[in-house]
């Protein structure tokens, strides 16, 4: 949490730079820094880490075991996480500044020549040590959800968000590798005089190809686990079980395995051959359609339901709103052609922002306003709630929609002239952004506020939810008739075939 | 960021938060100050000597959790799958950085010929040796499901004694060789490969002896007996994946 | 600017507007439904149903496959209408025909050279109505060179040569068209800073303001 404070006031300063045109509340060098920090700390720290957090939490309890299988390494691979983060915010205050490469740290502004501050050198070694983080992470979720569920859940029967946590963690294991070899190369670059990045053989296509081979597996790394809250929320909250699940789950795992071969679409504008950009672009196409399936899935689960509209139902309306904006923006950037005027520009930066900071940020606090009451038997404050997440999804709109209109404005940008015309467009997005960010922070602190509260039996299932986790009944026990400790049916493991349960 | 380990069965172990320590300071030594770098890896040292010592003493060891559904592999223990999982981003990181040599390598106009750089003849040597040491990994293993702890001992003594070969001849004798006649870390890209990927192979090697060095204390100290030796079959699978990356790192320098 | 657009920008608006259309459609539909469901199906006071799984059966077996196949023939058709464009920006006419410039791409700022050996900085002057080849490089790190009103760019790679074409609008007597080309790739702390200004001239202008560099032979353009 202490990261997104960092990394959301890096963004608020951004914006705030970037508000009237020949700003100089920071200079080019300084800009750069946060930029990289921002987006850093953001993928990296904040994002995944949370929905790695909540899945700490909610993944033992859904399965029925009683912690993860490697409690000690669990707490090493928090730690180390922690410290990795540490060591990357305080390399901006090494002499000579920190990393001011954008979070995609290309070659070779990365190398000691054009880079020769060891803030930077420390940036890339705390990468190195969250990757170690992240493996030990995947090693213990993946035996755990193998090994340590308890009798009666069967695979058929695991809940969404434990599947989708499975394939975050499968893809964890095989995207951060290849980070921790470019972070290796780049210091033995910058550390022992090596030229893998620096010489024109290996050089930037190199790295580009190292990078975005994690990179491009990354994104969806974020984004699972969101899809896996979004799935749980609105099951509770229409209480009914998912649409069409085995199809939704096999797409799921097609979103998986295909998003380990379009990572070259970060590559169009190399120069590469451009069969290799042919190939690449129809691979991102393809991805476009089991990931819309599965939208379109959690849209369905909605239909003939019966819905309870709650602060987390409601974030994660809105985050199901974010990625199929952000998704077909995606989809336009798939071609090469298109791609070339998006390339480093503002249009980029929006629709990442949607898929991420949209889809991701608003259903992780959906998933955390709705296991609030089941993991401190508290519940919070809904009007407060609803209040902070109307006028944050509000500000969020101000704040990054108007991005798609600046096609013309180069990334990373420490400022911009008064002839261009994107003035009154960037002044939008920053007014956006300073409702977007307290209102955001806000609807976080309401969380905390209901901690204040003494805690109650009461609160342990407000959403009357069926799922595992909430009522304790891992082996399905057949009908029932009460709505508390319900049973489950054999197939979904959710909601009850009772359609005799009567109208009123 | 996770939540409590409100789970667990009230015994915690500060050595996460050791090590995590140790290893953030390690790494921030080697940016500004060499003797913070030290400071670091004593720390992370003892933190793992203690951690070694909890193993001895069984003091983390739970009773399995009962029943469980973990169909297909019930048979198999959770450490087992941990260190499966673990080694398929093993995998995946010598992979990349094999990957990585290919890449630069093919784009080289020119590169030297493997025969006249590396002593082919000791490469081939550390081949065998690390080849045997795999197969007294397997022999301990065998010995010790029969209940055998003297062959239990002898295997494991000599997979130590082998890999420690290994790095003798190839720290000692290759590496210094290679240095003088010029073929350095930064003397070019066959070099900066070579020794990347056989110096990221030898810190592979090296961790191995180590955990090959715990068995081997727990051995005599008679911690291991014909229905409890997981860890030896869990340390032999990472030595064989040790192993197995040199069968391809060896042609890729050495004969190519 | 009130000049004409030109031609490969042209094009890929019309892509653009065809993709995007398609894409809010897309979306629109989705959104309302979700929208739709949700006030529709809210919870009222007192009813208290639960409704069974609607699984997989053979009409949602179906539905999924006329979705995909849907989704693969409007993306394969979109597809095929984007390669039409490419050739604008990709594939390689006539060099002979062509004006090749070499472009050397440092921080911060853009060098070119012309056949005839005269070298301009942040400024590049081009003749009307003519295929421009540009030889894109870098002489350090890693920049993008970004025709902005064309709509293409390169990515400027140092040990790397990468091609990129346009073809220049007409022209006519001194009158003149300003174009913008701006580095897209952050390149060091001066990125914000690094661009060109392309002037495109008719062929006989041209051909004077090349004769004057070539003689004078300086080495910067105005």
């Amino acid at each position: 949490m202490g990261f997104l404070i960092v990394a959301g006031s890096f963004g608020e300063l951004m914006r705030t730079q970037l508000a009237v045109p020949n700003n100089t509340l920071l200079d080019p060098f300084q800009y750069s820094e946060t930029v990289t920090l921002h987006g850093l700390l953001m993928i990296l720290w904040v994002l995944s880490p949370l929905g790695v957090g909540i899945a700490n939490y909610i993944v033992p309890l859904q399965i029925g075991a009683k912690d993860l299988a490697f409690p000690r390494l669990n707490a090493t691979s928090y730690f180390t996480y922690l410290f990795s983060g540490v060591l990357l915010v305080g390399s901006i205050f090494l002499p000579g500044g920190g990393a001011a490469t954008g979070w995609t740290l290309y070659a070779p502004l990365n190398t000691i020549q054009f880079s020769p501050q060891s803030g930077a050198t420390l940036a890339i070694l705390a990468l190195a040590l969250l990757s170690v983080s992240v493996t030990m992470s995947s090693i213990n979720f993946i035996t755990t959800i193998v090994k340590n569920r308890t009798k009666g859940v069967t695979w058929k029967r695991l809940p969404i968000f434990t599947w989708s946590i499975l394939m975050t963690m499968a893809l964890m294991l095989f995207a951060f590798p290849t980070l921790a070899a470019g972070a290796l190369l780049l210091t033995s670059d910058r550390i022992f005089g090596t030229i893998f990045f620096s010489s024109t053989v290996g050089g930037s296509i190199l790295w580009d190809l190292l990078f975005w081979f994690f990179g491009h597996p990354e994104v969806y790394i974020v984004v699972l686990p969101a899809i896996g809250i979004i799935a749980e929320v609105f099951m509770t909250s229409a209480k009914r079980g998912l649409f069409a699940r085995t199809v939704f789950l096999f797409e799921l795992g097609a979103v998986t395995f295909l998003s380990v071969d379009v990572w070259m679409h970060h590559m169009f504008t190399t120069g590469v051959n451009y069969t290799l950009l042919q190939t690449f672009s129809i691979t991102t196409l393809a991805i476009s359609i089991p990931f819309e399936g599965v939208v379109i899935g959690l849209v369905l689960t909605l239909y003939k339901s019966r819905i309870k509209i709650t602060t987390p139902f409601l974030f994660c309306l809105a985050a199901i709103f974010t990625v199929t904006l952000g998704g077909v923006t995606g989809v336009l950037q798939a071609f090469p052609v298109l791609d070339y005027a998006f390339r480093g520009t503002y249009w980029v930066v929006g629709h990442f922002h949607y898929v991420m900071a949209g889809t991701t940020l608003f259903a992780l606090i959906g998933g955390l306003y709705y296991w609030w009451p089941k993991i401190t038997k508290r519940m919070y404050n809904e009007t407060i709630g609803i209040i902070t997440f109307i006028i944050s999804f509000i500000g969020f709109n101000i704040l990054y929609f108007p991005y798609f209109f600046m096609i013309d404005m180069p990334r990373r940008v420490a400022t911009f002239t008064y002839t261009s015309g994107l003035a009154s467009l960037n002044l939008t997005a920053t007014v956006g952004a300073y409702i977007f960010g307290p209102a955001f922070l806000l609807a976080v602190l309401n969380l905390a506020f209901s901690l204040r509260k003494a805690s109650s039996e009461t609160n342990a299932n407000p959403w009357e939810a069926k799922e595992m986790e909430w009522t304790g009944d891992y082996s399905g026990t057949g009908q029932a008739t009460s709505t508390e400790n319900g049973g489950t049916s054999s197939i979904t493991g959710d909601y009850t075939k009772k359609s005799k349960e009567i109208e009123k | 960021m996770t939540g409590n380990n409100e789970h667990s069965e009230g015994k915690h172990s500060f050595m996460p938060i050791v090590i995590s320590v140790g290893v953030s300071i390690l790494l921030l030594g080697l940016i500004i100050y060499i003797p913070l770098f030290v400071a670091g890896l004593i720390i992370t040292a003892v933190a793992l000597l203690k951690v070694f010592k909890d193993g001895f003493e069984e003091k983390f060891s739970k009773s399995k959790e009962t029943p469980e559904e973990a169909w297909p592999l019930e048979q198999q223990g959770k450490e087992k799958i941990g260190v499966w999982v673990f080694l398929t981003s093993e995998i995946l990181i010598f992979g990349s950085l094999i990957s990585a040599y290919v890449y630069v390598r093919l784009g080289s106009s020119s590169w030297p010929i493997a025969s006249q750089t590396h002593n082919v003849i000791l490469g081939m040597i550390n081949t065998i040796i690390l080849l045997t040491s795999s197969l007294s990994i397997v022999l301990a293993l065998y010995f010790i499901r029969a209940g055998n702890t003297t062959g239990l001992k002898v295997g494991l003594t000599s997979a130590f004694a082998l890999g420690s070969a290994f790095l003798v001849i190839k720290l000692g004798f290759e590496w210094p060789e290679l240095i003088r006649k010029g073929f350095t870390i930064n003397s070019g890209l066959p070099g900066s490969t070579y020794y990347v990927l056989t110096g990221v192979h030898a810190v592979h090697l090296a961790a191995g002896l180590v955990a090959v060095g715990y068995l081997m204390l727990r051995a005599f100290n008679g911690g291991f007996n014909s229905s409890k030796h997981s860890g030896v079959e869990n340390v032999g699978l990472y030595w064989h994946f040790v192993d197995i990356v040199w069968m391809f790192l060896f042609p890729l320098f050495y004969l190519i | 600017m009130d000049q004409p657009i030109p031609a490969s920008a042209v094009d890929w608006n019309n892509f653009f507007d065809l993709a995007t259309i398609i894409a809010i459609v897309a979306m629109s539909i989705v959104i309302a439904a979700m929208i739709i469901f949700t006030i529709k199906y809210r919870e009222r006071k007192g009813q208290l149903r639960f409704i069974p799984e609607i699984g997989l059966s053979k009409s949602r077996a179906r539905d999924a496959v006329i979705f995909a196949a849907i989704s693969i023939i409007l993306l394969f058709s979109l597809t095929i209408a984007g390669e039409r464009l490419t050739p604008n920006a990709r594939f390689e006419p006539n060099v002979s025909q062509s004006l090749v410039i070499s472009v050397s791409a440092y921080q911060w700022d853009f060098k070119f050279e012309y056949p005839n050996g005269v070298n301009t900085t942040r400024q590049v002057f081009l003749p009307a109505n003519t295929t421009i080849m540009f030889n894109v490089t870098s002489e350090d790190v890693m920049h993008n060179f970004y025709l902005v009103q064309y709509k293409v760019s390169i990515d400027a790679i140092p040990g790397r040569s990468n091609v990129i074409w346009i073809t220049t609008p007409p022209v006519t007597g001194n009158n003149t068209l300003s174009y913008q080309i701006v580095c897209k790739e952050l390149c060091g702390e001066y990125h914000t800073f690094m661009g060109a200004n392309m002037t495109v001239l008719s062929l006989p202008t041209f051909n004077q303001w090349l004769n004057n560099q070539t003689s004078s032979n300086s080495t910067s353009g105005g």
